[in-house]
């Protein structure tokens, strides 16, 4: 295995939803890579595209109302192309998924046992006592305390938290190569949130698996990628590593964004920075650049042609006219 | 669990000997003497009034309906009137009929309801789903007589290929065996297909709503995640979410078919409770009324017992939230 071996790119990602013919683009033109190993944060506003771009890596968009273009290549393999039978053989096995909603992303009328159970079964056929060892390691492995019982409980006994954990372990049950982690945090206290933090991250350092962590949340991001892009209406607006976009965010969007979570403590009483105005919906877009109706720096230019994503320094990649270095 | 259907199980009870002091006192506001057409105008009134005193007919209503509900729990619920005959023996005699004929359309109805329901709610908007709709909304809307004399004239009149009515050929009453069994299948087809469809239409609606919703929930994409076949994110994960609606729609409709579709037996001829309800209303044969007013509710207090057994086997959470509650 290569040291810096890019597994997964998404490369031109469009995706549209509604009607053929009046489909409203959500994915704009997506590229982003990840090399084995690593830590890809993805971060954004709500509505952003964020895990509308994952769940197309899955093949998990609704078929009948969204059109997607664009390449996933996963291994050297494009997952645009990959049949269904074969894309299940992939999901959940190679590349698996834990999402936001940990209280409704189980079956309430399954046991935890069973549901991480089947899964084994499915994609490794693993069966019986040996099944069932795996699972209770899976459950340890993830913290939960008493794992015997967990096997035989039902959803509703669990607290979002440890329902996130049951997520995380089927998420790994079958070592996958890929995990994409869409805003695990998002619906926990905040409590929860770090506990859950702690353990992606130690998970990360023990089993080596690459990541894919979506968030809404710069700090959080922060603690995990090595990686950041951060995602705007579609658009990929800067790209970079970790300590890069902490010391030097170019995009006046990571600015906001950046501002927006800093500065409110016990000390200081400043009130909260927010970015004003909302992203605009996919049906009033504007032609230009998508932030600019809101950006304080946006010049005539910004709001009649929607800039390049260009590298500005090497390994930083902004799309931005107003950023150094267009002329 | 055991707690909870005990818990059931008393519920039906008590809602039972409810049902008993209602169908008691209707029976006995009803002005007149239920007797009166069974003796000969020239008896003397003293040996008719003896006789009444005997029989207890003249005993405070309190006293009565407790004899009476003691006699009903040894299963004797009177002496039909006009069939001159135990009710619980001309009850029986036809309830056999009426099961016959509520399994074979259950199993019609089900069988196409639950099949059709689930693949238009994974192909929605799409032709199977569309034609079933039209001809669940038809099925809904004619009324049962009238779909059933429909059937009648074309396939027992112009087609000639089935029987109209009754449940064995009119002649053949003696035949045996296998003979007999397809005979009565005969009989059967059309009234089945009716009560089937009809119950089949509610079935599908049911089924195919609750389908679609449960498609759009979260953990069917986890199920879907976890890179599952498609068979078992349906049949497993969806369909068991599904399942206590469906039970419900059952529990609805079992009791419905076991006393006895009226109209329709009647449009058939079928010699079944439905008929014999009918019958007994006809003829103001009290006894038989009551008993048979009885056992439905108790089919359908039975069919509701069962029916909550199945939704705590089914979702853990009834059982949970039931403590609570």
């Amino acid at each position: 295995m290569a040291e810096h071996e890019i597994f997964f790119e998404i490369k031109d990602l469009v995706v549209k939803f509604g009607r053929p013919g009046r489909a409203f683009p959500v994915v704009k033109g997506v590229n982003l890579s990840l090399e084995r190993g690593k830590v890809l944060g993805l971060v954004g506003e709500s509505g952003c595209g964020k895990s509308v771009t994952m769940l197309s890596s899955m093949g998990l968009l609704p078929q009948n109302n969204c059109e997607v273009s664009g390449s996933i290549l996963f291994d050297g393999q494009d997952l645009m192309k990959v049949a269904p039978k074969d894309f299940q053989k992939i999901r959940g096995k190679r590349i698996s998924m834990v999402f936001q909603e940990p209280m409704t992303s189980l079956n309430p009328v399954f046991t935890i046992g069973n549901q991480l159970e089947e899964m084994l079964a499915q994609h490794e056929g693993l069966k019986g006592k040996a099944n069932k060892d795996k699972c209770l390691e899976l459950l340890s492995l993830v913290s939960i305390p008493d794992p015997e019982s967990v096997y035989d409980y039902y959803p509703f006994k669990l607290s979002g938290g440890m329902r996130q954990r049951v997520m995380i372990a089927m998420a790994l049950a079958c070592d996958p190569e890929l995990l994409i982690a869409d805003e695990p945090t998002t619906a926990l206290d905040v409590t929860t949130q770090a506990q859950i933090i702690e353990l992606f991250k130690d998970l990360q350092h023990k089993l080596h698996t690459s990541i894919v962590f979506i968030s809404h949340d710069l700090g959080v991001i922060g603690e995990i990628s090595d990686h950041i892009a951060v995602l705007y209406a579609g658009y990929v607006m800067e790209e970079c590593g970790v300590k890069t976009l902490f010391q030097n965010p170019l995009h006046p969007y990571t600015f906001g964004l950046m501002s927006s979570r800093m500065g409110r403590t016990l000390k200081n009483k400043d009130k909260l920075y927010s970015i004003p105005g909302i992203v605009p919906s996919a049906e009033n877009m504007p032609a230009g650049c998508p932030f600019a109706p809101r950006c304080a720096r946006a010049g005539e230019r910004c709001a009649n042609a929607v800039p390049p994503l260009r590298e500005v320094e090497p390994g930083h990649k902004v799309r931005c006219w107003e950023v150094a270095g267009h002329e | 669990m055991g707690k909870y259907i005990g818990k059931r199980l008393l519920q039906a009870v008590i809602i039972l000997l409810g049902v008993s002091v209602i169908v008691f006192a209707l029976v006995n506001f009803i002005p007149g003497d239920p007797y009166s057409g069974m003796y000969s105008p020239d008896i003397p009134t003293e040996e008719i009034e003896a006789k009444l005193d005997e029989l207890g007919a003249n005993d405070p209503i309190p006293i009565q309906y407790v004899k009476w509900l003691g006699r009903a729990l040894t299963g004797d619920l009177g002496y039909s009137i006009w069939y001159k005959e135990p009710v619980i023996s001309v009850i029986l005699g036809r309830l056999g009929n009426t099961a016959l004929l509520a399994c074979s359309s259950i199993l019609v109805s089900t069988l196409l309801g639950i099949t059709v329901g689930i693949y238009s709610a994974r192909h929605r908007k799409g032709l199977v789903d569309n034609v079933s709709t039209v001809m669940a909304f038809t099925a809904l809307s004619i009324p049962s007589f009238f779909f059933g004399m429909i059937l009648i004239k074309i396939f027992g009149v112009d087609l000639q290929i089935l029987p109209i009515s009754g449940m064995v050929t009119v002649g053949k009453e003696s035949i045996t065996g296998a003979a007999r069994a397809l005979d009565i299948a005969r009989h059967m087809v059309l009234p089945t297909v009716v009560l089937g469809l009809m119950n089949a239409a509610t079935m599908l609606r049911y089924t195919r709503s609750s389908m679609v919703d449960i498609q759009g929930m979260d953990f069917i994409r986890t199920a879907r995640a976890k890179g599952l076949p498609e068979r078992k994110v349906i049949y497993k994960h969806a369909l068991k979410n599904a399942l206590s609606q469906i039970i419900t729609v059952l529990s609805l409709q079992i009791p419905g078919l076991l006393s006895g579709s009226l109209l329709t037996e009647t449009v058939f001829l079928w010699p079944g409770v439905g008929r014999l309800n009918f019958e007994a209303v006809n003829h103001r044969d009290y006894p038989l009324i009551m008993g048979i007013v009885l056992i439905l509710a108790s089919f359908t207090l039975i069919a509701n017992l069962i029916a909550d057994i199945s939704y705590a086997a089914i979702d853990p959470r009834v059982l949970q939230n039931d403590g609570k509650g």
